[in-house]
């Protein structure tokens, strides 16, 4: 009797569970005819796009976030005065005409009759408050150095003069990028920026309807927005951090899109009919960066040069990429804006040799390779120390967990590693903003360094790219930073999948997708 | 009992994330923020705090049901941990079904056919369970039943469907564990002289088994299960990486690399808290399954109220074994 009560009551509670539990709604995949059933022709039109991404974002407010999933939802839900596309063409927005009044004077003239998702009207005091704003979070002020906030003020309810501090070419490609969604001041002072983070309130394509932690975003359309609107009605982003099981979702049908796919899979996801893959150079450099300022045993330019020989980067990208990445030419990536090959460096081990011996370097040194726990970094760490050893240096591979990393390359005290810098929107700024950053330790010229920030501010287009690539060239030679390889983005898209669009930053735009 | 858990435990935490490299600050910053904003950040977070007042205020905070703020979500610890719990406390629980089904079924027969083929594949089975990783085992198990035969979806904790493939990962390896102490504690009992006796009397072999043996191995069986249950509810790290499930294991191994430390102290005291219930549940559990220790108790209790109640339940105890 006690038992049978007993098991009832397990039972019951099992159930209550599974109420709570994993119930919070229907699983992405069993809304209308995705999930495992393959569509039937002539049935109903897919109205849900599923997204696996790999990195959950620590929030969705775009001036207070550090990562690029985050933007590329964000671009969804928010609008911003321009956007750029996948070949980094800046056309206006939310802006409907802009001039310069001057040179550091843009005056924006807002369309009107934009709503937020709360139905509130988007006003020039939403900009003024969203530049502002942005200039002192410390997770955006990086990026709008060069925006003054404090003039940037409305000239009537629908026109803004947005103020900088200095000439400044690269204004748009900063208001099209994705620390510049336009906020809800109203929304931002009622909830709290916190709340805010988790259901952001924008004028977008799209509305965050809800964030189950750790599993998924779901979207929903706006059918309020003022411009094209998305063909199909749902957009859920599931978190899947495990590579393998991205790769299968797309493959079972769990996933329309899955991100950052391994290069491993692709001839076997090639070969699947249900599933293509789109894949591109991306923005992003694989670089080994070397502290030569504050560690002595990498001051030598001879000795940096000898590893940079000793480096034969066509197997790199070979056997870590998979053949699928190109090898590094310059300091930025193809896809910058401003970039010029000034390399590869000649493979040549007994050059680097000779160089080595003509240095009189202590090759019985210690040099550490630090490094955080990742796949692709790991692979190259291992080649590149094996590379250098066989050229006759000591070398020890480090592996750190990431925070560790961060925090000594902001201290100062990592002697070197392989990481990774991102042109995001095309901008190559981001590539030498690592050199503005004294801890790096990449130069002590203060010379260099100022260039570097006067470059940003020269106007004439063809002056500042001669610029860059005298800078590309000077720091290629320096090898304290020695570019390796720009991977290529990996998507895998489910064959009837259309109009998804390849974007080297990964932050492609989904309101385009239709199904077939 | 709880509370010097509770201190002790979060005691551990606060001294080991003292000592763990890794500023949260710079972490959120990220490499390329000026020194000025890390420690404006810094103080704005109250790291710059001697410990032992942050130790002291967490405490204080903790009293007052108020686990902190997560650093990177900047939800309340406790509602985080409280919308993955019910996900993790399922996957426990069917996790430790799977383990005790498969595990004392096993058990039993392979004790029964001692140093037969069954016998011996089974604990060749057992060995495996234990020896082969779980990411292998989901992974093997994804490939099968979702990419090859499509039954089953591979990622998610939607429903039932979703739960069969993790279940069968966690718990095949539990049932190892479980097999393994069945098959050691059934074959103790099997020697004992009321086995023979039973035998003797001439009952079937199946109620021998089911009837007197069994019962009579349960509890180091429940201790085992229990502390399965307990590892269970703390998440299953890699299983929920592999089957994309938002439970308190990948919570915790996000907030470790985050460095979000208010998460991972309210994790780990939750783990504690819950590991310290299980203790006491299966303690409970005890005096269900062995008459013996319910006598105990109710017999202490019942020498205060009324000492002739003693012998009712002795015997009831007693008929129904």
């Amino acid at each position: 009797m006690k038992k049978t009560r007993l098991l009832a009551l397990a039972m019951s509670a099992l159930m209550l569970l599974s109420a709570c539990g994993g119930g919070d709604g229907p699983a992405p995949s069993d809304k209308p005819t995705s999930g495992t059933e393959t569509q039937q022709p002539g049935g109903p039109a897919k109205d849900n796009l599923v997204v696996a991404v790999s990195t959950e974002p620590s929030s969705l407010d775009p001036q207070n976030v550090n990562m690029v999933t985050a933007f590329m939802i964000n671009k969804h839900v928010m609008d911003r005065l321009f956007v750029s596309d996948e070949s980094y063409n800046i056309t206006p927005s939310l802006a409907s005409e802009y001039e310069w009044v001057d040179d550091t004077t843009l005056r924006v003239k807002i369309r009107e009759g934009v709503k937020f998702s709360t139905g509130e009207d988007l006003t020039a005091d939403d900009v003024v408050y969203t530049i502002k704003r942005a200039c002192t979070k410390p997770q955006s002020a990086t990026t709008f150095e060069f925006f003054d906030g404090e003039n940037t003020a409305k000239v009537d309810e629908y026109t803004v003069d947005i103020k900088l501090k200095q000439a400044y070419p690269n204004a748009l490609t900063v208001l099209a990028s994705g620390r510049a969604g336009i906020v809800s001041e109203t929304s931002i002072n009622e909830m709290g920026e916190d709340a805010y983070g988790r259901a952001p309130v924008g004028s977008g394509k799209f509305v965050v309807t809800s964030w189950a932690s750790g599993d998924r975003i779901e979207l929903t359309r706006n059918d309020n927005y003022w411009g094209d609107k998305p063909a199909y009605k749902d957009l859920t982003f599931r978190i899947i951090t495990e590579t393998a099981s991205r790769t299968i979702e797309v493959e079972t049908g769990g996933a329309d899109i899955a991100f950052d796919i391994n290069a491993d899979d692709v001839v076997r996801l090639e070969e699947n009919p249900d599933v293509s893959v789109v894949k591109g150079p991306s923005a992003t450099m694989n670089h080994l960066v070397i502290n030569s300022v504050n560690f002595d045993t990498l001051k030598d330019p001879k000795v940096r040069q000898a590893m940079h020989m000793a480096l034969d980067m066509d197997a790199i990208v070979q056997v870590v990429f998979k053949g699928y990445g190109t090898v590094a030419s310059s300091l930025a990536p193809d896809s910058a804006t401003g970039f010029k090959a000034v390399g590869p460096t000649k493979y040549d081990p007994e050059g680097a040799k000779a160089l080595i011996a003509e240095s009189g370097f202590d090759t019985s040194t210690v040099i550490k390779l630090q490094l955080y726990k990742n796949q692709q970094i790991q692979a190259m760490a291992e080649m590149v120390a094996n590379m250098w050893n066989a050229i006759g240096l000591n070398v020890e591979i480090e592996i750190l967990d990431r925070a560790t990393l961060v925090t000594n390359n902001g201290n100062g005290q990592t002697p070197m590693c392989i990481t990774t810098v991102t042109a995001s929107d095309g901008n190559i700024e981001s590539v030498f903003r690592m050199w503005e950053t004294a801890s790096y330790g990449f130069t002590d010229d203060e010379e260099l360094v100022a260039r570097m920030k006067a470059a940003k501010g020269i106007t004439n287009e063809e002056e500042r790219m001669a610029a860059y690539a005298a800078l590309q060239e000077e720091c290629w030679n320096l090898n304290t930073v020695i570019p390796i390889a720009v991977a290529d983005n990996i998507f895998a898209v489910r064959s009837n999948v259309q109009n998804f669009v390849f974007h080297p930053d990964k932050t492609p735009d989904l309101s385009k997708v239709t199904f077939g | 009992m709880l509370i010097p858990v509770i201190i002790g435990v979060t005691l551990i935490i606060f001294l080991m994330l003292a000592i763990t490299p890794g500023d949260p600050a710079r972490q959120i910053l990220g490499a390329e923020a000026t020194d000025a904003q890390v420690e404006e950040l810094r103080e704005e977070m109250g790291l710059n705090d001697p410990m032992p007042v942050r130790y002291l205020r967490y405490l204080w905070d903790m009293l007052h049901g108020d686990l902190g703020t997560s650093y990177t979500s900047k939800q309340p610890v406790t509602s985080e941990l409280l919308d993955r719990f019910p996900t993790t406390l399922l996957l426990a629980i069917l996790c430790t079904i799977v383990g005790a089904i498969i595990g004392i079924i096993m058990g039993i027969i392979s004790a029964v056919k001692q140093y037969t083929i069954f016998d011996n594949f089974a604990r060749v089975l057992a060995l495996a369970g234990i020896s082969v990783p779980s990411f292998w085992l989901g992974l093997m198990l994804i490939i099968l039943f979702s990419v090859k035969l499509k039954w089953l979806p591979s990622s998610g904790f939607y429903g039932p469907k979703y739960w069969i493939l993790p279940a069968i990962t966690v718990g095949l390896v539990q049932a190892a564990t479980v097999m393994r102490q069945t098959r050691s504690a059934m074959l103790d009992v099997v020697r004992q002289d009321y086995i023979r006796t039973a035998r003797a009397k001439g009952q079937s072999e199946f109620k021998v088994v089911m009837g007197h043996a069994l019962p009579n191995a349960l509890i180091p069986i429940i201790t085992v299960l229990g502390m399965q249950f307990g590892h269970g509810l703390g998440g299953a790290v890699i299983s929920e990486q592999i089957f994309s499930i938002p439970g308190i294991g990948k919570l915790m191994v996000d907030s470790i690399n985050a460095r979000d430390y208010p998460m991972v102290q309210g994790g780990v005291l939750m783990i504690a808290v819950s590991f310290t219930v299980v203790n006491l549940l299966v303690d409970i559990l005890y005096a269900f399954i062995d008459p013996r220790i319910k006598a105990l108790y109710v017999g202490k209790k019942a020498k205060k109220e009324e000492p002739e109640k003693t012998e009712e339940t002795g015997s009831e105890a007693v008929s129904k074994k």
